[in-house]
């Protein structure tokens, strides 16, 4: 009898914890998203004391006087109910290597550790890792339906931008999965954020950018055993790392085999120099002057575009190129050349007008390769007008985020959360970009943003019930507000933040 | 990188009516089918249809040739160090 006394104190604790609320439970909005993870880690501890007691109570109960079948069929049962309760490692362990991201979808959809804080997007992410070596378009467009019937927090923020790689828009994933960091940690499971980290480690690994590796890294709150792998070979190509520590990160990260290559590749190469060596001798890199405008700045214009395209542009190369075609097309000798040859192919413009057309094209070509990976560089007639127009692009861009922003509040369908925080990143990567362009006065373009965000903020938190993104959206217009002292505004936006996400 | 010269092969010594002719072989070639290409100096890209168009009508605009061949460097170039090119080429 004492096993069924035991059984029904321990029935009557989970009862009384499952109605009870905890003290941390008192001290914060019920509606605000911790408060609901609270009350879902609560009731999932009372269910799991309860399940524990009567199985205990009734499998003893059944042992002791003999019917030993049925007590083993009571600790099955005591223990399926468990993992349907904790479904997390079967999914992790079974169901993603497996492959079945329909099963790990929805086991993860019935919540527990580690989606307590959202198991919306919880699912989701399970749903998008069990799919991740195939392309099943299908599969990703239902899982990113089931993103819609939460608001967005970090799990589904994650999950959209492994959707995003699935389909092949490496951009768009990247700047999803780097925007994990804007939300409030109590929206964002650390599990997501993890996998989030290891993503981008990869994806940089893929770009061999191997410094940015080493200081993400670096800054990560805690690395898995493929992401400490990865910093390693970062450190080891860095010259930061001897070949045993290099050993041991490879033996302890998972996928031996196929990351012997990585192993491979750092074990051999020798180790680069911290920075690169840039060279300044601009003679060296062009075809000693062939062509009506000589080729110098002509060359640097074309060494400029490949090192855009593989996103390595820095400073120098810039800086170089925009004092090339300063020295090219106010050059006296270039103009004589150049109304020669006019005349031969009989033009309608004068000399004057196609410089200044081609200096405008120019202008136009230098902007587009903006922001270098460094500091924007100034001085010249062409860095000056290109980061002119770089600086007006980025005006643009935050006008029209704001527009559509500002558009959805009264459309008939209205966007997806995703959506709505693509745009939402719109605006701080355009206010970022122009902070980093324009040495003027940032205040005037703060209040133009503003002067809408306000409302949106509003609309997000109260109407749309997208709380964590109106909270991340607050933070970041009260950290600017104070940057440049708009203190009313600052004081406004602190209000959401103060309230949680 | 579309260069009208890049994408006919021609460099900027070349007549109207090379470029006519070069137009017209190319776009042949891309009628039947065939998958063509052209170089420039930082790598090698498709051609179609509307960028052979488009490099035709621009070469036979004189402000406009004027301009690409300002901007136009031999699709060959030397990695690194100087090379001599005869005084008669320039």
């Amino acid at each position: 009898m004492t096993e069924l006394v035991w059984m029904s104190i321990l029935v009557g604790a989970a009862v009384v914890v499952g109605v009870v609320p905890s003290p941390p439970l008192a001290n914060c909005d019920p509606a605000g998203t911790r408060a609901q993870s609270l009350r879902r880690a609560e009731l999932r501890g009372s269910i799991m004391l309860a399940v524990g007691g009567l199985t205990a109570g009734l499998g003893l109960h059944a042992c002791t006087r003999g019917a030993w079948g049925t007590g083993a069929i009571v600790l099955l049962l005591g223990a399926l109910t468990a993992l349907i309760m904790q479904p997390g490692p079967v999914v992790r362990g079974l169901l993603v290597p497996l492959g079945a991201w329909r099963w790990a979808r929805s086991a993860s959809r019935w919540g527990g550790p580690p989606w307590l804080r959202d198991p919306e997007g919880g699912a989701a992410l399970m749903g998008v890792l069990a799919l991740r070596r195939r392309s099943n378009e299908h599969a990703l467009e239902q899982l990113e339906r089931g993103l819609m019937a939460a608001p967005l927090r970090g799990a589904g923020l994650v999950a959209a931008g492994l959707i995003a790689d699935a389909r092949g828009d490496g951009t768009a994933a990247r700047r999803l999965l780097l925007s994990v960091d804007n939300l409030d940690p109590e929206v964002c499971p650390p599990l997501a954020r993890a996998i989030a980290n290891d993503w981008l480690l990869e994806d940089a690994a893929s770009r061999d950018r191997w410094a940015e590796v080493d200081v993400r890294s670096g800054h990560a709150l805690a690395l898995s055993a493929a992401g400490r792998l990865l910093q390693t070979v970062a450190r080891r190509l860095l010259g930061h790392a001897s070949r045993w520590e290099l050993l041991r990160a490879w033996i302890s990260a998972p996928g031996r085999w196929k990351t012997w290559a990585l192993l491979e590749r750092a074990w051999d190469e020798p180790a680069m120099a911290d920075f690169p060596v840039v060279d300044r001798d601009l003679s060296r890199r062009a075809a000693n002057g062939f062509g009506l405008a000589g080729t110098g700045a002509a060359s640097l214009h074309l060494d400029a575009v490949k090192a855009h395209r593989a996103g390595e542009l820095t400073t120098q190369e810039l800086d170089r190129l925009g004092r090339a075609w300063d020295e090219t097309l106010w050059d006296m000798g270039l103009r004589k050349r150049v109304r020669a040859r006019s005349l031969e192919l009989d033009c309608n413009r004068t000399v004057e007008e196609s410089m200044i057309e081609l200096h405008r094209s120019l202008c136009v070509e230098v902007a587009s390769m903006m922001p270098p990976t460094g500091d924007i560089p100034r001085g010249g007639k062409t860095l000056t007008r290109s980061v002119g127009l770089f600086s007006a692009a980025q005006k643009h861009r935050i006008k029209c985020a704001l527009d559509r922003l500002d558009a959805a509040r009264s459309a008939p369908i209205s966007p997806t959360s995703v959506e709505l925080w693509h745009d939402w990143l719109e605006i701080q990567d355009g206010y970022a970009l122009h902070r980093r362009a324009d040495v003027s006065e940032a205040r005037p373009v703060f209040q133009a943003i503003d002067a809408k965000a306000a409302t949106i903020v509003h609309w997000l938190w109260h109407e749309r019930g997208e709380r964590p993104m109106a909270n991340a959206a607050a933070t970041w217009l009260t950290m600017e507000a104070e940057r440049i002292q708009e203190d009313e505004s600052a004081q406004y936006h602190r209000q959401y933040v103060a309230a949680g996400p | 990188m579309c260069n009208p010269f890049y994408v006919l092969g021609l460099t900027p010594a070349a007549r109207a009516a090379q470029i006519t002719l070069r137009y017209r072989a190319l776009q042949s070639d891309l009628g039947r089918g065939q998958a063509l290409t052209f170089a420039t100096p930082i790598g090698t890209e498709p051609l179609n249809a509307e960028l052979l168009t488009r490099a035709h009508t621009e070469l036979r605009d004189p402000d406009l040739r004027l301009e690409h061949e300002l901007r136009y460097v031999p699709a060959k170039r030397p990695s690194s160090g100087l090379q001599v090119v005869p005084s008669g080429a320039r």
